[in-house]
């Protein structure tokens, strides 16, 4: 048997040495970055044998145990014979160990070599965009940008000269401006707590708004007071002196109007506007409101009410709403492209989403994502049209199931076993002013007409987080998807709206592989010992026959696993998940059979 | 026949497994095919057990006439019966099936119910621009199933499903044609059949090639070769790839002799290889007869 491990290894060397000098000599190569050519080319050379590999091993396997069964053969003189079963052990050794290196090169070092050559093949165009991008920022002088999409492109190309220099520049200007920006984020934690009231109790934000009373600054009166009474309870001793205040400080934000307005007065006409959109919860509207004042003059924008409001409440709609403004630069770094799917609930209604490109947000684990052309069809139990909601954006959290009420839960049709579920933003807010914004588009039928309950702006899919990324997978295809993403979700194809048949026997074809492969190396096993070499001489010219022998099992090994699969396909269909057990039986059956047979031998 | 089988079959609409029709089309269409390989494993056989060379060659010898001669004509003409009488197998035009995506070249299809006159409901996701705008989605109420682009099959998720890689189409395609070239020459008559039938001669001369070496897996490797060889010079020649100055040669002797009988040239062909490895096969088996008998002696001795 040492022999035949010589001939399977240094006829695999030999062959990869071919397949390296095939790659090498007819290349098509794709735009690749600078000296990544030579890696690149050695990796083709890796993927040509890597997908010949069965073939390779198998012809090396069959001469190499021809040439070592011919070796005292004559004393194999009866049925199950001390020599023959000597041989079967070891065949049966090597063969599980070859079954199992050759699994392992077609399920996972191929795919992985596969995905290095594609990355490879994107990394020039995502360079250039990188490079492109933080080049326009820089000349903008908006340096956080330019720095970011410079350190991108400097972590796919590190020896690119232009990239550095605006990775070192742009991050040199950020560091003379840190004085600046380190001012901003303080006066930002100040003004906006994630929760307003955080860290507030109802006596301290009283007294914030008798201090501001003091002062006759009745919008921070009023909002110190109305943030108390929101915190506060009936039992709480100062809730009633906070309902006082507030109250108090209402009625003089609404003093009577006077006919002839002073600029002053105009101003705080609209900020009163304004305020009460805030205070009525109608946040989208306050915002774009506080945003017209601060652009109509220096004055109002500099005006402390203005800027505090506004940036309370541009917190409060990036809790509901996205900015356009995200979303800029999104389109040209989407990681996948026209994903559909359904989702079946459990009364048989059916939603069929649609995305025509998915952005995760780097570093975010893809916690976050923005979603192009994100368009929502729903279907009633009879398959009749309901209604469809579509956005030309859409931003995409994972959230905690638990975060849901009892009433969220039933109307999106949210499962206590999801851990997260992709809760989509469908409005976009634009910096620029309301017009610029994106909004979210229904569509009901006929019949059905609009509750203003459903013209929501944003929308939960009933589908776990997990199950929506490996949906995403799934757009690869059944037979690219790593083969544990698909077994995960083989249960759930049908409710998402693909083919059972197929997924089930692309999964069967795959688990089956080293099964029947055991099986074809038991058959090689008995061929070789019916052709095994008599004289004790191997001949150097039957090193050429070689080649020969890889080309015919390589066809004859695309014929049967072709056969098989159409074989699998059809026990998927007419039996389901039966296959997985008729197919794994005929398979060990057979297997038996070939070991059988070759036990038997005799000389 | 599984093959056929799945001509009919829809995604997740329920059929039924054996239908006779497809057995026999499927088993009629594959006869050629296992009758020649029965035949090569027959060499195979005779490559592993030496003994009573003339007698197995004997049988070899019947056996193979037997299938050229009678048992293939038989199967051709019983397959041309059948593909006469049922044009064409059974597709399920109008069959589908709801709550699938299927994809075509067009876009994405997604029915969400079927009405009771066979019509349906559903969506069109225009992934390539097909009505305009690239990534709309397109309503679709009350329409006709069309399984057109699913041909040969029904569905067109089996058909990308079951779709052969190019290393099985290019033998399929190969064996395709000469089944053709063969039914052909079938319907020609008696003698056309034997002109096709002397490429049935030079497959089995392949005999000759068994005592090529030594090692006895080589010998069985140069039959196969030799066998691959014969299939696709017969198939060049039938699918016109043969050089103009030998087809000129065909017609000027044919002119010469005033026969004209088609397929001449690759009947001068089959016999000039058969005599060539009969003639090295009868020596070659001598020598290695007589060298294995010298050895024989040898340890005798």
């Amino acid at each position: 048997m040492r022999k035949t491990a010589l001939i399977i290894f240094s006829y695999a060397i030999l062959c990869f040495a071919a397949c390296l000098a095939v790659s090498f000599a007819f290349h098509n190569l794709p735009e690749l970055l600078p000296g990544e050519k030579t890696n690149y080319l050695v990796v083709q050379g890796l993927v040509y044998f890597m997908k010949l590999s069965p073939a390779l091993v198998l012809s090396g396997f069959l001469t190499g145990a021809s040439i070592s069964y011919g070796r005292n053969s004559d004393k194999a003189q009866i049925k199950y014979s001390k020599q023959i079963l000597l041989h079967f052990k070891k065949t049966m050794v090597s063969s599980i160990l070859l079954v199992f290196a050759i699994t392992l090169v077609t399920e996972l070092f191929l795919p992985m070599c596969q995905n290095w050559q594609k990355n490879a093949a994107q990394k020039p165009s995502l360079f250039d965009e990188y490079i492109s991008l933080a080049d326009s920022y820089y000349k903008q002088e908006k340096m956080y940008e330019a720095f970011d999409f410079a350190s991108n492109a400097v972590r796919i190309n590190p020896k690119d000269e232009k990239a550095r220099w605006l990775l070192e520049h742009s991050e040199a200007a950020l560091n003379s401006m840190k004085g600046v920006e380190d001012k901003n984020e303080e006066t930002k934690f100040v003004y906006v707590p994630i929760e307003e009231s955080s860290g507030e109790t109802v006596a301290s934000l009283i007294k914030k708004a008798r201090e501001a009373e003091e002062k006759e600054d009745w919008f921070h009166a009023h909002y110190y007071a109305y943030l108390a009474v929101n915190i506060g309870n009936e039992r709480d001793t100062n809730f009633q002196e906070a309902k006082r205040l507030a109250s108090e400080a209402w009625n003089h934000l609404f003093e009577p109007e006077i006919f002839e307005e002073t600029e002053e007065q105009i101003l705080f006409r609209k900020k009163v506007e304004a305020y009460t959109s805030l205070v009525n919860g109608d946040n989208i509207e306050a915002y774009y409101k506080f945003l017209e004042i601060s652009q109509t003059n220096d004055i109002a924008a500099r005006d402390p009410d203005v800027v505090q409001f506004l940036k309370i409440a541009e917190e409060r709609v990036g809790r509901q709403c996205f900015f356009v403004e995200e979303t800029k630069d999104m389109k040209r770094f989407e990681s996948a492209n026209d994903i559909y799917f359904a989702i079946t609930h459990n009364d048989g209604a059916k939603d069929v989403v649609f995305i025509k490109g998915i952005t995760p947000v780097k570093d975010s684990g893809k916690m976050v994502q923005y979603l192009r052309g994100f368009r929502i069809v729903s279907y009633d139990s009879e398959g009749q049209f309901k209604m469809s909601v579509s956005a030309p954006y859409a931003k995409m959290l994972s959230v905690k199931t638990e975060t849901f009420d009892e009433k969220a839960k039933t109307e999106f049709d949210i499962k206590d076993n999801f851990k997260d579920v992709p809760y989509l933003m469908l409005e976009g807010i634009s910096r620029d002013g309301k017009e610029n914004g994106t909004s979210p588009v229904f569509e009901f039928a006929a019949g059905l007409g609009k509750k203003s309950d459903d013209l929501k702006n944003y929308f939960v899919l009933g589908i776990s987080t997990d199950d929506f990324n490996a949906l995403c997978d799934a757009g690869i295809g059944s037979g690219k998807m790593s083969l544990i993403s698909l077994a995960k979700l083989l249960p759930k194809v049908h409710d998402f709206g693909f083919s059972p048949e197929i997924y089930s026997s692309a999964f069967l074809n795959r688990i089956t592989y080293p099964l029947f492969m055991l099986f074809v190396f038991m058959i090689f096993a008995c061929l070789a010992w019916n052709y095994r070499l008599d004289s004790p001489i191997f001949k150097f010219k039957w090193i050429f026959i070689m080649p020969f022998i890889s080309v015919i099992i390589f066809a004859l090994l695309e014929l049967a696993l072709y056969a098989l699969r159409l074989l699998n396909f059809v026990l998927v269909s007419f039996t389901g998940n039966f296959a997985f057990v008729i197919s794994a039986v005929i398979l060990v059956i057979l297997l038996f059979a070939a070991c059988f047979v070759f036990v038997r031998k005799t000389a | 026949m599984f093959n056929a089988d799945m001509l009919s079959f829809v995604t997740n609409v329920p059929s039924k497994l054996i239908s006779p029709n497809a057995f026999l089309f499927g088993l009629s269409v594959s006869f050629p095919l296992i009758a020649c390989i029965s035949l090569f494993a027959l060499v195979l056989l005779m490559i592993r057990n030496r003994e009573n060379q003339i007698a197995s060659l004997a049988i070899y010898a019947f056996l193979a006439a037997a299938t050229w001669i009678f048992l293939l004509p038989f199967s051709l003409s019983f397959l041309s019966d059948f593909q006469s009488e049922n044009e064409s197998l059974s597709l399920n035009k109008n069959a589908t099936s709801i709550g699938i995506f299927r994809e075509n070249d067009a876009g994405v299809f997604y029915n969400s119910r079927i009405r009771e006159d066979g019509n349906v409901d559903g969506i069109f996701i225009d992934t390539t621009g097909y009505l305009g705008e690239e990534g709309e989605l397109e309503p679709f109420y009350d329409l006709p199933v069309n399984n057109s682009d699913a041909y040969p099959y029904s569905d067109i998720l089996v058909k990308k499903a079951l779709e052969p890689p190019k290393y099985v189409t290019y033998p399929l395609a190969v064996y395709t044609s000469l089944l053709t070239a063969a039914a052909n020459s079938q319907r020609s008559g008696f003698f056309a059949w034997l002109f096709f039938a002397s490429f049935g001669l030079a497959l089995a001369s392949t005999y000759g090639l068994q005592y090529l070496s030594s090692w006895r897996l080589c010998s069985a490797l140069s039959v196969a070769i030799g066998q691959i060889l014969i299939v696709f010079i017969n198939y060049f020649y039938y699918m016109g790839f043969f050089p103009s100055w030998m087809i000129e040669f065909d017609k000027m002797i044919s002119e010469k002799f005033s026969v004209s009988l088609e397929n001449s040239l690759i009947l001068v062909v089959n016999f000039l290889i058969a005599a060539v490895l009969l003639i090295f096969g009868i020596s070659m088996g001598i020598y290695r007869t007589k060298k294995a008998n010298r050895i024989k002696n040898g340890e005798n001795r």
